[in-house]
């Protein structure tokens, strides 16, 4: 069982193991995960969109794409700054990034079944709505890595979780809004 | 990494380059012409990356070659970003750079275009250099994009959209989108795009139907498609004849939308396509099934 899966299963007590095992995570080390998660991103899109890859489709969506876990080391920023005990910018981002597997898998099965369902469905909408599983489940996680890792008591580690959500959907809604531009369509409908 | 950990990437890597190896079998379209037209395959809307869609404009240039199009226009929401990258990555057609960005996909001529997004019409505004203002009327952004020499076309006009199209606006519109994913299985909305086509013929006989996918993450580019009957091939041409009425659409129960003539000659490009050999979807589908089990084998396992 790999630790993303064991973060993903049981976040507290997999972090209690984890934590002290990554204290010498170097920087590129590190990486590995972010990497990953660019790479499950580029990949799931590009196959959802093509219903093919080929290695110049999956480096141009990754690379695109790439700005998404790069996202979230800034919007994870407290998390990987150092406050308490002895782990240092590495080995939290290193930890921090084994949270990724809920969105990582949904992203995966989201491009399974857009790919192989037949026709153009309403199954776009059951895909986006089944986004808020992830989503919740990545809250747990954080939630976790704050008490654990972070050493934060359960009420501050509960805030912080929810702030990250937060900061995290503002972000996502910030660049559909800068791209698709929904708010005119809000507006409207508002006047109604 | 554990035994199965490298499974699982070997997996992937297979898959990737599987997948590469099963595109190779894609035979370049060659233009088609018929009698005096050049009749070519396009879609008119189309979101990229550095807009809601998820593809950046050299792989839309790629997939919309792999499919068969001619011509397609990047048509994002107010905005024209994607189209001064796809300028500057084809002008590096010459170099190595280049010859990864957009050189084997030259011959697809990508127009640039915007989805005026407001809050009660979507415009798409096909050859337009210059974003066009959202904020006014649709009468004016139709006359903002013809300004422009562009053509105007109505994007998915169900019923929500109607008040916003006034008899100045109907009389300015070069054409309306009649075969749209919206109304894919859902009878209610494919009427609602029709009753509209034909309001527009009525204000403006010569009106064009266009098929769009409205391509963002899913519908593959081209699935509803529009056949134009060009004087030249180029973007000049294309909307000279959008602007003329000279297309056909069909709508996903196979009914085609256009003059009879021009059905015609778009049948004969239909059975043309037909005869060229595409690339193994059941390779191609293997390729992205390893890739997406190797990734969940490397988060999993």
């Amino acid at each position: 069982m790999s630790p993303d899966l064991r973060v993903m299963l049981s976040p507290s007590s997999a972090y209690r193991a984890l934590a002290p095992q990554a204290a010498g995570t170097t920087l590129r080390a590190a990486l590995a995960r972010p990497v990953l998660v660019a790479v499950v991103i580029g990949c799931a899109l590009a196959i959802s969109a093509t219903g093919r890859i080929t290695i110049g489709l999956a480096l141009s969506s990754i690379l695109c794409w790439s700005f998404a876990p790069a996202l979230q080391m800034l919007t994870g920023a407290r998390m990987l700054t150092p406050r308490t005990g002895d782990l240092g910018p590495a080995a939290r981002m290193d930890l921090w990034f084994m949270g990724h597997a809920p969105w990582s898998l949904w992203m995966l099965a989201s491009a399974a079944i857009l790919t192989w369902s037949p026709g153009a469905t309403r199954l776009e909408v059951f895909v986006v709505a089944s986004a808020l599983i992830p989503a919740v489940w990545t809250g747990i996680i954080t939630c976790a890595f704050c008490r654990v890792v972070q050493q934060a008591p359960v009420r501050s580690a509960v805030r912080r979780a929810i702030a990250h959500q937060a900061v995290t959907l503002a972000v996502v809604v910030a660049y559909l809004f800068l791209v698709a531009r929904p708010w005119v369509r809000l507006l409207e409908m508002a006047r109604l | 990494m554990t035994r199965a950990r490298r499974l699982a990437a070997v997996l992937f890597l297979c898959g990737v380059v599987g997948g590469s190896v099963a595109d190779r079998g894609t035979r370049v379209p060659e233009p088609y012409r018929d009698g005096e037209y050049w009749v070519l395959a396009g879609d008119f809307h189309v979101h990229s990356f550095f807009g809601d869609g998820v593809l950046p404009p050299w792989e839309l240039r790629r997939e919309a070659r792999r499919r068969g199009l001619d011509v397609i226009a990047l048509t994002n929401h107010n905005h024209q970003a994607s189209v001064v990258i796809d300028r500057w990555t084809f002008s590096l057609a010459g170099s190595r750079a280049g010859s990864f960005l957009a050189g084997d996909a030259s011959d697809v001529l990508v127009m640039p275009g915007q989805e005026i997004t407001a809050g009660r019409y979507h415009l798409i505004g096909v050859g337009i250099a210059n974003t066009v203002d959202w904020t006014q009327t649709a009468a004016g952004a139709i006359a903002a994009v013809h300004a422009q020499g562009g053509a105007a076309i109505a994007a998915h006009p169900t019923r929500w959209y109607w008040d916003a199209y006034d008899p100045r606006a109907l009389a300015g519109l070069d054409g309306a989108e009649v075969a749209h994913p919206l109304a894919h299985g859902n009878e209610e909305l494919r009427d609602e795009l029709i009753e509209f086509y034909e309001r527009l013929r009525g204000a403006h006989p010569s009106a064009a139907p266009i098929g769009s996918s409205d391509f963002h993450v899913r519908a593959p580019i081209g699935l509803y498609r529009t056949y134009i009957f060009a004087r030249e091939r180029s973007a000049q041409g294309v909307v000279e004849a959008i602007r003329s009425g000279r297309t056909v659409a069909y709508d996903s129960t196979g009914h085609a939308f256009g003059d009879s003539s021009l059905v015609q000659m778009a049948e004969r490009r239909r059975r043309h396509d037909a005869t060229r050999p595409a690339a193994s979807s059941w390779s191609a589908s293997a390729s992205a099934v390893a890739v997406l089990l190797g990734l969940a084998g490397l988060i999993l396992l």
